[in-house]
């Protein structure tokens, strides 16, 4: 056996051993607490269509919260595929392949439940589908929400393309290679692989589609985060009125995704046994690209922040001081500080790029975007340019209820338990792209020289 | 017996089992009202439009024993009544004992009562509100301390115990304009009897119409004087029409008696803005979105549908050509 068939065999066998084994108590006990998180989040749904929207916190006054939090936030995270599938991809940066898999994993779970955040802010979700027609005859080409609804259908039909088109010649090798596994899913694997034999003509047809997708993939990404923020930045408000907002959008969205992808290169590093793929040099490279992101995003925060606090204008003015010093300032200096700068500063440093810091950097980092997004849609709402008049004192303030909060968080297990049924059935590494370009050339041991990823291919020799 | 008569006797019985669930369809509407445990409560409220109409709205809502909170009820029939003069005949005297003559008793005064008379009916909508218009030019009886009654009550079964009544003074608003002081005036008088008498001390509440909701702009003692009489300073840079005209609505409401009372005005001392070119615009209807956009929002559309659908045509073509490799 040559060393190139010797390195294939053994990512084959790696990437199908998940898919071979069962699900441990750690798994189990994972899988439980997202099912138990969305079923209390399905029972505080029941009680709000019953009761209606008066069963959250949200009123005349305040009436975008959690749900429209959660709904940008995972929009961000969804992002992540972006850059790992698309933009490294088309700059040659080798040390993304193992890593893409699991982007593409996020992406999905991401972007399959972020509508859930606006569809249950309607409250009646068997009002959705006539909605969706009427967009038909009655949408208003001019109003974002209707660009919104567009270009998020269209991201969620690309992403599940971005999975599925890469990972054909992978369903191949479960199909020949998985015995021992149910018929459901012997039979999944043989539908979804498309009788795929490895020919000239199937590689030439699917290396073109996989060209067009990642091309695709960068405008309709975009645009899903632009679209995004321009459903705030439209909006007549201090704080969202600005015209950098979807630039804003987008460099926070790539912090939030990258964090995301380290948290889960960490889980399947060591959960999944894959420090053959997911290497320190991984983590090193990621860690120095989320350093990268950071201070572009905190660019923008700057940019955002320094203009209207140099006018002070007087919403404005109001707004800022809530901000900095009000009654948000705890949300909003949590976001600037865990989610901007700790992400900016302690990967610089060697040891901060370490798989473990570096995984509780992209723990803390989404915990603070997500505290961030809340900043970014609430306050705003308290400091309105038109004033609201005679309104009762209990609808000065918003807190979200506990129903809020369920339903919010049901709607994050939802992505969380997609991504972990889809590592439980698709290989979480892509093999047939490990078994190509510099993965190949390493295990050929030429001693290719590659500007950007020489120590990944180093390690994969060494391995 | 054979398989195909049997099969015939289960198309038989079809026809009946679709009868009596339409039967059931038909039949369950009507059934909430002979429900038990159905209680219901009315709440109506009074308002005298800028045009001198009373607008009557009967709030529905019906509660079951069986499930928590509230529910309205459409469609559901509400007769409005308002209260008036019935003249009942007095009672014969009869003849005294001692032969006096019946001719030649005191005649008795006829007995007046105040009794709801219906006015008409309305049908409750979505939110369970059924709407009544009184004309301003329909006379309307007062009691004795000049106060005029309205009643509304279901038409439901299980609910006929249950009616809403509002009790108020009528109340006029005029207003005028002090062009020397840029005051907006307001003169408040109630209705007693064949009088009107000015209201003294009564709050009045301005409000500037905007297409989301009204801005209001008196302040918080902004009252009558004697007379009846208040001027609240119309505020500077308010947008108004093409001309300038900003509407302006004066309320009452809240009083202790008099009913709730609006009346509208132009008031020429907006910001003009200029002529909108409301054609092909960003904030304009549908139909008249900008060509600009439009060709761009469907261009990205259709750009986008075919990458897909070359996408999914590669597939087709994946799965074909792994086809012809197995034959």
């Amino acid at each position: 056996m040559t060393k190139p068939e010797a390195w294939k065999e053994q990512v084959i066998e790696d990437g199908l051993r998940s898919l071979k084994s069962r699900m441990g108590p750690i798994g189990w006990t994972w899988t439980l607490f997202l099912l138990a998180v969305i079923a209390v989040g399905v029972y505080a749904y029941i009680q709000q269509v019953r009761y209606g929207l008066v069963v959250t916190g949200m009123n005349d006054k305040y009436v975008w919260g959690l749900y429209i939090t959660q709904f940008i936030f995972m929009v961000a995270v969804s992002l992540v595929a972006v850059i790992f599938s698309s933009i490294l991809k088309l700059a040659n940066y080798e040390f993304r392949r193992p890593l893409t898999r699991i982007a593409e994993f996020i992406s999905v779970g991401a972007i399959l439940f972020a509508p859930l955040a606006i569809l249950v802010h309607t409250n009646h979700l068997e009002t959705v589908f006539p909605l969706l027609l009427s967009i038909v005859g009655y949408g208003r080409v001019q109003s974002p929400i209707i660009w919104d609804v567009l270009v998020v259908n269209t991201y969620l039909i690309v992403c599940i393309l971005l999975l599925y088109i890469p990972m054909i010649p992978d369903l191949a090798y479960c199909r020949d290679h998985l015995d021992g596994i149910p018929g459901w899913q012997k039979k999944l694997y043989q539908v979804l692989s498309l009788n795929w034999q490895g020919t000239e003509e199937q590689i030439a047809i699917w290396e073109r589609a996989r060209t067009v997708l990642i091309l695709l993939l960068i405008p309709v990404a975009i645009a899903i985060r632009t679209v995004s923020s321009w459903l705030f930045a439209m909006t007549h408000r201090p704080g969202w009125d600005s015209t950098a907002f979807g630039a804003y959008f987008i460099a926070g969205a790539f912090v939030t995704g990258v964090a995301s992808v380290i948290v889960l290169m960490f889980v399947l590093r060591y959960g999944f046994g894959l420090k053959r793929y997911i290497t320190d040099r991984h983590f090193d490279i990621t860690g120095k690209f989320l350093v990268l992101l950071s201070l572009i995003y905190l660019y923008f925060n700057i940019s955002e922040f320094l203009v209207p606090a140099y006018k002070m204008g007087e919403s404005e003015g109001v707004l800022l001081q809530l901000l900095f010093v009000g009654e948000f300032a705890p949300l909003f200096w949590t976001g600037m500080i865990v989610g901007v700068v700790v992400p900016a500063v302690v990967p610089i440093f060697k040891k901060g790029r370490s798989p473990g810091v570096l995984a509780v950097v992209g723990v803390a980092v989404l915990v603070a975007h997500w505290a961030e997004r809340l900043a970014i849609v609430i306050p705003p709402m308290a400091t309105p340019f038109s004033p609201i008049q005679v309104i009762p004192a209990e609808w000065q303030s918003y807190s979200a209820t506990w129903e809020e909060w369920a339903v919010a968080m049901a709607i994050l297990a939802g992505g969380l338990l997609t991504i972990t049924i889809l590592m439980r059935i698709f290989p979480v590494v892509p093999i047939y792209d490990l078994t190509k370009g510099a993965y190949r050339e390493a295990a050929e041991g030429d001693g290719l020289e590659l500007v950007a990823d020489n120590h990944v291919v180093q390690e994969v020799k060494d391995v | 017996m054979s398989e195909t008569t049997r099969n015939h006797r289960i198309f038989a019985i079809w026809p009946g089992l679709v009868g009596v669930f339409m039967l059931a369809l038909l039949l369950t509407p009507a059934t909430v009202g002979a429900e038990e445990g159905l209680t219901g409560k009315v709440s109506l409220t009074y308002l005298k439009n800028t045009d001198g109409d009373r607008e009557l709205r009967a709030k529905v809502l019906v509660t079951r024993d069986a499930e928590e909170g509230e529910f309205p009820v459409e469609n559901m029939t509400v007769q409005f009544f308002a209260d008036a003069e019935e003249i009942s005949e007095p009672a014969v005297a009869e003849a005294g004992e001692d032969g006096e003559d019946a001719e030649e008793a005191a005649p008795a005064e006829p007995l007046v009562e105040m009794k709801p008379a219906l006015l008409g009916e309305a049908v409750t909508d979505a939110d369970g509100v059924a709407l009544y218009v009184v004309k301003g030019d329909e006379k309307i009886a007062q009691t004795a301390d000049h106060m005029v009654a309205f009643e509304a009550r279901p038409v439901f079964e299980g609910l006929e115990d249950v009616k809403g009544r509002v009790s108020v003074q009528e109340a006029e608003i005029e207003l005028g304009l002090d062009e020397e002081e840029g005051l907006v005036m307001a003169t408040v008088r109630k209705v007693s009897g064949d009088e009107i008498e000015p209201v003294a001390y009564a709050s009045v509440e301005y409000y500037v119409l905007r297409t989301f909701g009204d801005i209001g702009f008196h302040g918080d003692f902004t009252m009558t004087d004697d007379d009846g009489l208040v001027g609240e300073e119309f505020p500077d840079g308010i947008p108004g029409d093409e001309a300038g005209v900003v509407q302006v609505m004066v309320r009452i409401q809240g009083q202790e008696q008099l009913g709730r009372t609006e009346k509208l005005i132009d008031v020429p001392w907006g910001i003009a803005r200029a002529p909108l070119e409301r054609d092909r615009a960003l904030w304009a209807g549908r139909d008249s979105a900008p060509w600009w956009l439009i060709w761009t929002v469907n261009t990205l559309l259709v750009a986008w549908a075919a990458a897909i659908v070359y996408l999914l045509w590669s597939l087709v073509g994946i799965r074909r050509a792994g086809g012809r490799r197995e034959a």
